[in-house]
């Protein structure tokens, strides 16, 4: 028993895995960007036109090409990376807030709110995850604020599931029925006991889920409810390049490739830190 | 005689994730002649189990088995793969400790049983299933051609472990490794399959290694008794004679701390005022599906009076638990009353909880692993806002000099405890606003004996200065010396109850005597010899060990 828990209790991360290094080193990279894209983008996104080199390929003054107007695509693509991030991490922490709270409640409290709120969630898991945020942002209107927030309550299902999974999973705990007996409160016992367990689990997710809101909020910037020209944002800039597909292949081969090898490094490393938690 | 089974400095290391492998056995010498019970004891960590792996070949990824092991003269350490099936499963079986995680859920217990002959070629076909309800029956399956072709889930505990004795005899072994054969079970069935067993071995001659945390089972079953500790023998011998008259320091400590069957109680009867009384507790669990309700606690009255000790014991299933929830608030029962002496409260208000604690079974979970202990032992007193920071750390001081930890662990996190710390900080906490009396359940059914016996006796000095405790334990033995009273349960009803010398010695109640009567050790108790064991000598002894 005590080897179990004590084996439990101290995960090791194993760091040393190339794919992980990999991701971390990548992911660090796009962070850099969207925080402070002034460094690394040689030109301005928007108003540096090099009409000579409108259309050209990468080369070793334009590494990703430029586009039509002969702006600098890897320019436009770091600063891109700080709509694309921000929406994405706006959406996770919508859907953390919300469906952890939701999800706690309905652990917590159980019978007729845990009924309500356990049967919309599965309403709503019943609609694919895209569908759902393409009916949100059309109700909310375009923007993409608005984007952020469809593809946000879009993920809420599944941390109202973990979460009270978790709540279930703790409340059962000999250490939650001595808070009960301590005379501690309810609200008390949920952020001191519940929150702090439940944790863990739930960050795993919003790193997965991190992973799908890059790819959501680009995929809606790519139907055209997102980021309005000329602002650079990755899933709008593929959409663009999608007309020029014969000619000039790095238009949305770049910026798509940015987008997958994000998805992958923060799944990639989700997936060991969920591993490790094990 | 020449010995069927001879270890020789056997060593045993598991690979550790950071530093230097863990020694878990440190050259252990060992013989088991035929048809001879050996009983290895010891406390957790103290290597019994590697041993008994190593004698049956089993290693995990990362384990180095140096020494030598020999069976009739054949050296089994390094015994290439393809040679283990002439070893194991014929010559070598083993009765495991979990007989449900020991048991395919998926195929009906008679196939796993006749698996051992057909797998060695033994018999096979009708053949091989006659064999195997055969080796059912002897292992004392009542009915076993009727519930051969149950799934093991079927099958109730007992049952099942039986059907692991099966699976351990079918293939006619010269030697079976029991690893805590019968530690997940009742008294009573513990009783009954190791009687079983115990005769199953004797006629057929064959050897057994029987390894158990129960001092008591192996003064019962063995003939020869090897005390491990930390991996090294601390005492082998006569199994009478180690367990009655032990020469090393260590040995002797952990005989001390095993209660005997009529070993001398701690606590004296207590006449105060009522503390706590309930009437007519009633409580059904709800079937689930077509199954029918559980009637956990039926009708149950009890008394406590202040500073009084009661003891609950029964069997699993006998809804003492349940008794012991509704008691402290965490299950509302369907009917029946609890009062709570003086100023007026009922269970899960904060005015009873300020007056009655609880203390759980399973002290790694009792305590919040995201805080430090000092935040969890301060929570029924922070729930009250009783005085400032000032006043709280002052209690904290005061509660763990109580139990008898230094001041510093307030700050360590549950997982850097042991389990005997943990249960002790589980009992500061509940000390923590001087509650009237403790509702304990089974708390320490999870701790070695040396450990168990320094909780009894911080339970019994906490009594002194007037604490009342209910104790629910399945283990008589301790109940006896702690409890003045007792109250036996079964299905849900108490079936006797009195002061806990008398109920135990001149049992009334067939169940009870039951009950009496299967507790072990009886084969070392010598109640005239053995010196009350007072609190202070007992602890000492326990400490010069250490």
């Amino acid at each position: 028993m005590s080897v179990e828990t004590l084996v439990r209790r101290r995960p090791v991360v194993r760091w040393a895995a190339p794919g992980a290094v990999a991701s971390v080193l990548l992911l660090t990279v796009v962070v850099l960007w969207a925080a402070l894209p002034g460094l690394f983008a040689p030109y301005d996104p928007v108003s540096d036109l090099d009409a000579a080199h409108a259309l050209s390929g990468p080369s070793t003054q334009h590494w990703f090409g430029t586009d039509l107007l002969g702006r600098d695509l890897y320019s436009r693509v770091v600063h891109g990376a700080r709509l694309s991030v921000s929406a994405a991490l706006i959406a996770v922490l919508v859907s953390l807030v919300i469906g952890s709270a939701l999800g706690m409640l309905a652990g917590y409290a159980g019978r007729g709110v845990d009924t309500v709120i356990m049967r919309a969630t599965e309403v709503m898991v019943a609609i694919p995850g895209l569908l759902l945020s393409l009916a949100f942002v059309s109700i909310l209107g375009f923007g993409v604020t608005n984007v952020a927030l469809a593809v946000g309550i879009a993920g809420i299902p599944s941390f109202v599931r973990i979460a009270r999974a978790e709540t279930l999973r703790i409340t059962s705990r000999p250490y939650f029925d001595a808070a009960r007996c301590a005379g501690t409160g309810h609200l008390v016992t949920l952020v001191r006991h519940v929150a702090p367990n439940a944790v863990g689990p739930v960050l795993v997710l919003a790193g997965l889920e991190l992973g799908g809101a890059i790819l959501s909020v680009a995929a809606l910037s790519f139907l055209g409810f997102g980021a309005v020209p000329p602002t650079p944002e990755w899933g709008s800039m593929v959409s663009e390049g999608r007309t020029h597909l014969a000619t000039a292949w790095w238009l949305t081969t770049f910026p798509g490739a940015v987008v997958a090898a994000t998805v992958l490094a923060t799944n990639r490393l989700s997936r060991g830190v969920r591993g490790a938690n094990r | 005689m020449t010995d069927l089974l001879r270890v020789r400095d056997l060593r045993v290391s598991y690979a550790s994730r950071r530093g230097a492998p863990v020694q878990a056995v440190r050259g252990v010498d060992l013989t088991v002649a035929p048809g001879e019970v050996v009983a290895l004891v010891g406390e957790s960590g103290s290597g019994k189990t590697s041993i008994g792996r190593a004698v049956l070949g089993l290693h995990r990824r990362g384990t180095t088995v140096t020494g030598s092991i020999t069976l009739d003269g054949r050296e089994l350490v390094g015994l290439p793969e393809r040679r283990r099936a002439g070893v194991y499963g014929t010559a070598v079986t083993v009765v495991p400790q979990d007989p449900l995680a020991a048991l395919n859920p998926l195929h009906p217990v008679v196939r796993q049983v006749s698996e051992v002959l057909r797998v060695h070629g033994l018999a096979r076909g009708a053949a091989a299933r006659d064999l195997a309800i055969d080796a059912l029956r002897l292992a004392g399956l009542d009915d076993a051609e009727h519930l051969a072709d149950r799934l093991p889930h079927e099958l109730s505990g007992g049952q099942r472990q039986r059907v692991l004795i099966a699976m351990a005899v079918v293939g006619g072994p010269r030697l079976i490794v029991a690893d805590e054969p019968t530690s997940a079970l009742d008294v009573t069935v513990q009783r009954r399959i190791l009687d079983h067993l115990d005769a199953l071995v004797r006629r057929s001659g064959t050897s057994m290694l029987l390894i158990t945390h129960d001092l008591a089972v192996a003064a019962d079953r063995a003939d020869r008794v090897v005390v491990l500790a930390d991996g090294a023998v601390l005492e082998e011998g006569p199994a009478r004679t180690v367990l009655t008259a032990p020469t090393t320091p260590g040995a002797r400590a952990l005989v001390a701390a095993v209660p005997g069957p009529s070993s001398i109680p701690l606590v004296a009867p207590v006449d105060g005022a009522p503390l706590l009384t309930a009437t007519g507790l009633r409580h059904v669990y709800p079937g689930r599906r077509g199954t029918p309700d559980t009637v956990a606690v039926d009708g149950l009255d009890l008394h406590l009076p202040a500073g009084g000790t009661l003891g609950v014991v029964g069997e699993s299933g006998s809804g003492k638990t349940s008794t012991a929830r509704i008691l402290l608030g965490l299950l509302r029962p369907d009917a029946g009353t609890v009062t709570l002496h003086g100023p007026d409260a009922r269970p899960g208000d904060r005015a009873f909880t300020r007056r009655v604690q609880p203390v759980f079974q399973d002290p790694y979970s009792s305590l919040d692993p995201a805080h430090p202990v000092g935040v969890s032992i301060l929570e029924p007193w922070r729930a009250r806002r009783s005085g400032g920071r000032r006043a709280a750390r002052a209690r904290l001081g005061e509660v763990l000099d109580q139990v008898r930890l230094p001041a510093a662990i307030a700050a360590r996190r549950p997982h850097e405890l042991s389990g005997g710390q943990l249960q002790r900080v589980a009992i500061a906490r509940a000390l923590s606003i001087r509650p009237d009396l403790l509702i304990c359940d089974e708390p320490v059914s999870s701790l070695d004996v040396t450990v168990q016996a320094q909780i009894l006796d911080l339970l019994a000095d906490l009594h002194r200065e007037g604490l009342a405790y209910l104790f629910v334990s399945h283990d008589l033995a301790v109940v006896r010396e702690i409890c003045a009273r007792v109250l036996v349960m079964h299905r849900g009803r108490v079936v006797e109850q009195g002061e806990t010398v008398r109920v135990f010695d001149a049992p009334e109640h067939p169940y009870t005597r039951e009950l009496v009567a299967a507790v072990p050790g009886r084969a070392v108790a010598q109640p005239s010899s053995r010196t009350p064991p007072t609190t202070s000598a007992r602890s000492q002894a326990v400490e010069a060990a250490r």
